[in-house]
């Protein structure tokens, strides 16, 4: 299979695509929410503050709206369900707001909206309120979820949630109303990132509004789209933490100086360019791949589904390794400023670790990429045997 | 169309590789007669530099059919040329730079790889800062009469030719005061001595003594003190496609570990780690090459040498690795690792690499202290 690399070049429309989000999310709230949220809690970050108090039903920032109104749920969403546009247009946008550490969940509610489309569930209503997204163990039985601790990316403040449960033979994609009887708030609180909070939920048997049952097989390339996302969002979080980076070594002096002038400063930052351009060209290539392999994660004949997988697991693995290298750089290079509060190093290194805590270490998708990879060259192999036997 | 293309030039290599290609392939690219006779078949069919011309040998084809076809190859992975430098930078070169004399006489040859180049460029006192060179030429009645030693000049025993960088005008300011020659590399004064290196070496390096050689006027590439534009555009013409080879050698690299029956869970991370790294340069090389057709400019393409040369040393140790006690009775898998790590050596260092990215690409200043 030969994938058409142009697509590998953001083109005219992906590239304003770019510009446009870039600036709207400046004027969205970023790192200076962040750290706000960090000492007025969660509930006035994720919620809107000023909205009159009513029955109790959150209410969505106005960041949230400016989101939807811009289109951004609807692309790489299919055209016959509302939507439009490729996944790596979905990736551009992503970035941008990874890079400018914005704290409206869009990511949540895209994972949430790409987990949907990839197991066939997905309907355009779910795009208009905040979703929270989650990956954890449970069961479903009944149309009735169980799960003893979710922890919910978005979960404070979203309409809805859709998960993937795991238990150990089977798996299932279920989307639920978060206020229904049977979903349990645990905790909200303490969080190392409040600005786009995690709330951590039990399912006590609450009702899916929709569900699709998978094979463990079907986990991983059902998960594709939604690690495409993860992975666009750490590569804006590293190229945000190494611009930064760069923009304080031209400008700091010592020793008569600047300290982007040394070598010991300038190849850490050479490098983290390099980590950064690796984990991008990773993750356009994924998300070309997973526009090639179409919404569903099923069997086809090609092998494409198998390598959307691959991509999808070795993109986000370096992008999450990138971006927590980064962020830390970025604080190294900023020396004892990079461990204040006032700075912005720790943003970056908390958004970062939220996603390679919710979503997993590198280490282990590099080894499931590899897992995948060693299985397909076997396959390779006996169909060559087979095919030399026949000749 | 590309597609045409490529299957047009995958046909070809059916009907050249021999059946057996695959399966024998560790002994197939230790075959200097198939590798010689590829270059030459290649390069009969236009295959070998396609986005040249038919005239010079090439099949006039836009780059994405040229990167089309060259990464096909490297896929099927085409017996390596014997003489790399000959066809990837010299041929470049002479075409970029030559008089049509020098094109008539030299492309041809140096393309088909019936006639081999070496690159003299570092001296003993002057490795990464090739600036510094102190080879000299002096135009005396149309001849310069060259004095001087170079170093770690890749085949230089076996070469016919060599662009020789050397200082043409001691006065200048160090860039503007060198000249690339070319040396018949069989004139009275040439010594050439190899020098043995801690392995197996696929290709030889040597010394080079100059002694009163006489080379004559009309062997001048490029401008007289133009010889600094000579080298730097070699470099980046090597930079910008050495990554297909290198993505190869990656791949190559890491087949033992994908078939190995035996595995540890800390090597399936490395090996997932270098599956990104062969990924990652792939597709950072095709992302340049289609952002400069489509007139962006981005320096991720600076990244290449660098990522490449690093990919190729994490795989070879990988595979020493999974190779466990068996690389005790088979020196080929150590010298494979041995081998990689001049990856990150020859063709500008990784810290040179580092200081061009970090000034060209973020923007930071110029110095090295």
């Amino acid at each position: 299979m030969m994938l058409d690399w142009t697509l590998l070049a953001p083109d005219e429309d992906s590239r304003d695509l770019a510009r446009t989000a870039r600036a709207l999310f400046r004027t969205l709230p970023g790192a200076g929410a962040a750290r706000a949220a960090l000492d007025d809690g969660v509930a006035r970050a994720a919620l809107d503050k000023d909205a009159p108090a009513g029955d109790g039903t959150p209410v969505a920032p106005p960041a949230w709206f400016a989101l939807v109104d811009a289109g951004y749920l609807d692309i790489a969403v299919p055209e016959d369900l509302g939507g439009l546009g490729r996944m790596i247009d979905l990736v551009v946008v992503l970035e941008e707001a990874g890079r400018s550490l914005l704290t409206a969940p869009l990511l949540p509610a895209v994972l949430a909206v790409q987990t949907q489309v990839a197991a066939g569930i997905h309907r355009p209503e779910a795009r208009s309120a905040p979703a929270g997204f989650a990956v954890a163990s449970g069961t479903v039985a009944d149309g009735r979820c169980f799960a003893d601790r979710v922890p919910v990316l978005g979960g404070v403040g979203a309409a809805t949630l859709t998960a993937i449960l795991r238990a150990p033979d089977r798996a299932w994609v279920v989307t639920l109303d978060a206020a229904a009887d049977g979903v349990e708030v645990r905790q909200t609180e303490a969080l190392i990132d409040p600005s786009r909070p995690v709330a951590v939920v039990r399912l006590a048997g609450a009702p899916s509004q929709d569900s699709q049952a998978l094979t463990p097989a079907d986990v991983e390339p059902v998960l594709a789209r939604a690690r495409v996302c993860a992975a666009a969002d750490l590569v804006g979080i590293a190229a945000g933490a190494l611009e930064a980076a760069v923009a304080h070594a031209v400008q700091r002096q010592q020793f008569g100086a600047l300290i982007g002038s040394f070598q010991a400063v300038k190849h850490q930052l050479a490098d983290a360019y390099l980590g950064v351009e690796r984990a991008r060209s990773l993750t356009y290539g994924a998300a070309v791949a997973v526009d090639h392999t179409g919404r569903a994660g099923g069997a086809t004949t090609d092998g494409a589904p198998q390598l959307s997988t691959r991509d999808s697991l070795l993109a986000y693995a370096a992008a999450a390794e990138v971006a927590v290298q980064v962020a830390g750089r970025f604080i190294q290079v900023l020396g004892a400023m990079g461990v204040t509060f006032e700075a912005d190093g720790h943003l970056y290194l908390r958004r970062a670790h939220q996603m390679t805590s919710l979503f997993g270490a590198p280490d282990d998708h590099f080894l499931a990429a590899a897992r995948l990879e060693r299985a397909t060259a076997r396959m390779k192999k006996e169909a060559r045997t087979v095919r030399e036997a026949t000749r | 169309m590309t597609a045409d293309v490529v299957a047009e030039f995958g046909a070809f290599l059916d009907d050249f590789l021999p059946q057996d290609y695959d399966e024998n392939y560790q002994r197939y690219r230790r075959d200097v007669t198939l590798r010689r006779e590829y270059q030459a078949a290649a390069f009969d069919e236009g295959w070998l530099i396609p986005e040249w011309g038919r005239d010079e040998g090439g099949r006039n084809l836009d780059g994405p059919q040229a990167l089309a076809v060259k990464l096909l190859g490297a896929q099927r992975r085409v017996p390596r040329l014997l003489n790399i430098q000959g066809a990837g930078v010299a041929a470049p070169a002479i075409r970029a730079f030559g008089t049509p004399e020098q094109r008539e006489r030299l492309l041809r040859p140096a393309a088909r790889g019936d006639e081999w180049w070496a690159l003299g460029m570092s001296e003993p006192g002057a490795g990464s800062d090739l600036a510094s060179l102190r080879t000299t030429a002096t135009l005396v009645d149309d001849v310069f009469i060259v004095n001087g030693q170079k170093v770690w000049t890749t085949q230089a025993d076996e070469a016919r030719w060599c662009t020789l960088y050397v200082r043409t005008d001691p006065q200048a300011p160090r860039h503007r005061g060198i000249s690339c020659l070319i040396l018949d590399l069989s004139s009275p004064g040439v010594h050439v001595r190899p020098i043995r290196t801690a392995g197996p070496a696929i290709e030889s390096f040597c010394e080079v003594f100059l002694d009163d050689v006489r080379v004559p006027r009309e062997s001048l590439l490029g401008p007289l003190n133009g010889g600094w534009g000579v080298a730097v555009a070699s470099l980046e013409h090597e930079r910008d496609m050495i990554w297909i080879n290198t993505w190869l050698e990656t791949n190559r690299a890491l087949d033992p570990a994908l078939r190995a029956s035996e595995i540890t869970e800390a090597q399936l991370v490395k090996l997932g780690r270098s599956l990104a790294d062969a990924e990652g340069l792939r597709l950072t090389g095709l992302r340049t090459a289609a952002q400069r057709w489509a007139g962006i400019s981005s320096p991720a393409w600076l990244t290449l040498k660098l990522l490449g040369s690093e990919s190729v040393q994490r795989a070879a140790l990988l595979s020493l690795e999974v190779a466990g006690q068996q690389a005790l009775i088979d020196p080929a898998i150590f010298d494979e690792r041995l081998e990689s790590l001049g990856a990150t050596i020859y063709g500008g260092t990784s810290e040179i690499q580092r200081d061009i990215i970090a000034e060209r690409a973020l923007g930071l200043p110029k110095g090295r202290s």
